[in-house]
């Protein structure tokens, strides 16, 4: 389908970076809502690594066609697609007496990094799809 | 006087050669440095490598290998440019072209 | 992944540590209550938070948020301090007993204070926590600009 070759790997990087840092930015939210709750440990998203693993790999995890008449999916897109990034719950720094582990200067620190990040990827899309734009128009 | 052709050497040909290097079979092209078609196509390469780099620097930045933001924008903006450059080109050429096929003979 | 359920989360902190501000200032303010409606000098009051699911049980289980599991809080119960009040030697107090001891409430005001600082400052975390989220809800929409 030509219409799935105008939108490249990086766009697809770009927008599955946007849903796994919303997805992080619901997990700091209530990290930062739960600083004071007894018992309760910091989650947050870990998906750097499996990202940059999932654009290495190129046609090792490619599905198999099951009919020749199947379009072959991108294998480097199909991997992307199920990132899904892994929840690691772990204390930020000691944890209190009450069994809470929530440090307010780290996750205010992750915070600030997820907004920047993403208000930046967010910049880039815009950017991506102005490329497109102007070369679809033949003009600016 | 003198009616000369089209292709006497005079100021047309030598706006664009590129013609005459395709009627010619492409192989001066490959070896002169002058003409709008070879230069279309270092261009054309040059916007290709840029594109590409910003492509790395923003695959840096999302998988955490780099944290240089002022990397990724200004590679992507020079990326962005120079594609509009191009774009501009090409259209300024055809431009020119459709003028000069426009003129009665 | 929406960003209302991140504010939802936020406000749900903001509430909780406005629970807890207002019973840090009525601690204060009863520090030196000698006498209650149920009798007996002024308990200290204190909250006890508690991580909720954030969403709802309607949303299908394979939905990431739930499966997440993003918890809000809320205030499970507010609780008396049972330690026992400040005994001190008053005979002249109308509240004393037949010993002459006068049982003052068991506040120690430094700290509430102290308590108070912390409130506040997960407060301000929380409202952060919600500007972070509507402001990149708003970027968002420049994707459409």
């Amino acid at each position: 389908m030509a219409l799935d070759g105008i939108f490249n790997t990086t766009i697809r990087l770009l927008e599955k970076n946007l849903d796994l840092r919303a997805m992080n930015q619901n997990l700091i939210s209530a990290n930062l809502a739960n600083a004071e709750t007894p018992g309760y440990i910091p989650k947050r998203l870990s998906f750097e690594g499996e990202l940059k693993d999932a654009l290495k790999n190129r046609g090792g995890d490619t599905p198999p066609l099951t009919d020749p008449r199947h379009i072959p999916l991108n294998g480097r897109s199909a991997g992307l697609d199920r990132v899904q990034g892994t929840m690691i719950e772990a204390p930020d720094g000691s944890v209190g007496d009450d069994g809470n582990g929530v440090e307010l200067e780290n996750e205010m620190g992750r915070l600030a990094e997820n907004q920047i990040l993403y208000n930046a990827t967010i910049q880039l899309a815009v950017k991506k799809f102005e490329g497109l734009k102007t070369a679809i128009k033949g003009s600016i | 006087m003198e009616i000369n052709g089209i292709n006497s050497g005079a100021g047309i040909s030598k706006i664009i050669p590129a013609n005459g290097a395709i009627g010619a079979g492409g192989t001066k092209a490959a070896s002169s440095s002058t003409g709008s078609g070879n230069f279309f196509g270092e261009l054309v390469g040059k916007v290709n490598d840029l594109q590409s780099q910003a492509d790395s620097k923003i695959k840096n930045m999302v998988t955490g290998e780099s944290r240089e933001l002022h990397e990724v924008m200004i590679a992507v903006e020079k990326a962005s440019i120079s594609f509009q450059f191009l774009t501009q080109v090409r259209n300024k050429a055809l431009e020119a072209y459709s003028e000069v096929m426009r003129m009665q003979v | 992944m929406d960003f209302f359920t991140s504010m939802d989360i936020s406000s749900s902190g903001m509430a909780a540590e406005r629970t807890r501000m207002n019973l840090i200032s009525s601690n204060i303010a009863n520090a030196n209550s000698t006498r209650t409606s149920a009798g007996g000098p002024y308990k200290r009051k204190d909250p006890v938070f508690s991580a909720v699911p954030a969403t709802s049980g309607l949303k299908s289980p394979f939905e990431r948020d739930g499966a997440m599991g993003v918890k809000k809080v809320e205030v499970a119960q507010i609780r008396e301090d049972q330690t026992p009040p400040r005994i001190q030697y008053d005979p002249t107090h109308p509240d004393a007993d037949e010993k002459g001891y006068v049982s003052l409430p068991n506040v120690n005001v430094i700290e509430e204070m102290v308590d108070m600082v912390s409130a506040s400052r997960a407060y301000e975390a929380n409202v952060t926590a919600a500007q972070a989220a509507k402001s990149m809800a708003m970027k968002t929409l420049d994707l459409l600009r």
